[in-house]
């Protein structure tokens, strides 16, 4: 049997980053019953708070916590208000500052090279980003015709817009760690 | 009445047919809309996907240039842009902890005096005048609505509309002359960024809500978000593909609409810029 007696070290890390305490969840399952991507998670939502309530850190390396898209719909109906699209950011925060290997490793890819991009001109030059992207995930063709017609729309700029204080932006993630 | 204009970066391209319609719509209706010097990307979604901190200190920043000007108000239409400025204020406001470390890494003061809107709510509070300002109404168009996520949730910040049964655009495109239909999946996910990592879901999530649309009876879909419109568009070929359903349904922009009903010139509203054609409609056809 399961040792139901809870290590909160997880627990505590999530509230430390976001201020939720996911121990309040009693387990009615309204959060995995609103999710639009339940489907396609190995770990649905409500067993992701239980996990994190026992402090079971396979969590971490679920497919999950990279899928959620943060549409919020569980965070809105949560009987007992815990914010659980907060307790997905933390997880995926807590993921990557522990180096943990991903189950859907473009997505936090996706990311990184988002906010690499963001750090270095102070907007998201779209273009870039995503060639950047789909050269280091190795997807370069697909989307490769919905990406032309849209260029040749004039919907994807092909210089980039800079913000003058892209240092501003820089430094902020400098001093928050971002990796 | 004069607001601080924060555009974020996808108005700047992919979603440049919202930031020119927003321009044409807001000159039409006496809002004067001036951009925020050297405002910096909201950081949606990727700041919040890893770092708590970093995704309400960048639009803090924003926030904070935007309070050297003469203003009340900054308006985002973008909705995950609307989302994240309103996460700052609002944390900020609920937790004097939070507010002290976003402070302490800003550059520059940071009051958190100002209000953050959409441009929902504020057509929303002057339906009068827009009404009134209305010359060529789409009577013979049906419209289904689409709110997605990021106006209205999470509601503690969001503080807009009802979030499992919003009205406010609803009761805009009635004002543009529009029928509207009821239907079920007005606040339903599109998946966002997925579109680029894991576009198979987008398919799912969009192929869902456009079926929803087209039973309910729409000939349109209208957004107030860059990523929505994104992707219910552009993924309707890959739908074809993977579905065998070709939707042809058009998706515009909720200012699109408003700024033909107000009579501005279809080619000044971007309306060439989708990868479904609007002009299929014979309603907008003809104009």
């Amino acid at each position: 049997m399961l040792d139901l007696v809870a290590d909160d070290t997880l627990a505590n890390q999530i509230k430390e980053i976001c201020g939720e305490d996911v121990r309040k969840c009693y387990q009615c399952g309204k959060c995995t019953a609103s999710c639009p991507l339940s489907f396609a998670m190995d770990i649905k939502p409500n067993q992701v708070m239980r996990m994190a309530q026992l402090g079971l850190r396979d969590v971490l390396s679920s497919s999950t916590i990279w899928i959620c898209a943060s549409c919020a719909s569980c965070t809105a109906r949560c009987p007992l208000d815990i914010r659980i699209s907060y307790v997905m950011d933390a997880l995926r925060e807590i993921a990557l500052k522990e180096d943990v290997s991903p189950k859907e490793p473009n997505i936090p890819l996706f990311h990184k090279i988002f906010c690499r991009w963001v750090g270095w001109l102070g907007k998201l030059y779209e273009l870039g980003f995503i060639m950047e992207y789909k050269l280091r995930s190795r997807q370069l063709f697909n989307d490769i015709a919905m990406g032309i017609k849209m260029f040749l729309r004039g919907k994807l700029n092909p210089f980039p817009s800079t913000s003058p204080n892209s240092e501003v932006v820089r430094q902020l993630m400098e001093k928050t760690g971002q990796k | 009445m004069k607001v601080a204009y924060f555009p974020g970066c996808s108005l700047h391209s992919t979603g440049i047919e919202f930031d020119i319609s927003v321009r044409e719509v807001c000159k039409a209706l006496e809002i004067d809309l001036e951009e925020i010097e050297g405002w910096v990307c909201c950081g949606a979604t990727s700041a919040h996907a890893t770092n708590h901190l970093l995704s309400l200190a960048m639009p803090a920043y924003s926030l904070a240039l935007a309070e050297r000007m003469d203003v009340q108000d900054v308006v985002a239409p973008c909705a995950a842009c609307f989302n994240r400025l309103k996460h700052a204020v609002v944390l900020s406001q609920q937790n004097e902890e939070t507010y002290n470390k976003i402070k302490e890494l800003l550059p520059i003061p940071w009051e958190n005096k100002l209000r953050v809107r959409n441009l929902l709510d504020i057509f929303s509070n002057m339906l009068e005048e827009i009404s009134s300002k209305v010359t060529k109404p789409l009577s013979d168009i049906k419209l289904a609505c689409y709110y997605g996520c990021l106006l209205l949730r999470p509601p503690h910040i969001c503080q807009f509309d009802n979030p499992e049964n919003p009205q406010t655009m609803d009761e805009l495109m009635k004002a543009c002359g529009a029928q509207v239909v009821d239907w079920a999946f007005k606040t339903e996910c599109c998946g966002a960024n997925l579109t680029i990592p894991r576009p198979d879901l987008v398919v799912e999530l969009t192929y869902r809500i456009l079926k929803s649309a087209k039973t309910a009876g729409a000939d349109a879909i209208v957004t107030a978000c860059p990523f929505c419109h994104l992707n219910l568009d552009a993924r309707q070929a890959d739908i074809h593909k993977t579905k065998g359903e070709l939707f042809n349904i058009p998706i515009l922009y909720f200012t699109q609409i408003l700024g033909i009903a107000l009579g501005v010139p279809p080619k000044k509203l971007g309306l060439t810029r989708h990868l479904v054609d609007p002009f299929l409609l014979p309603a907008l056809r003809r104009r």
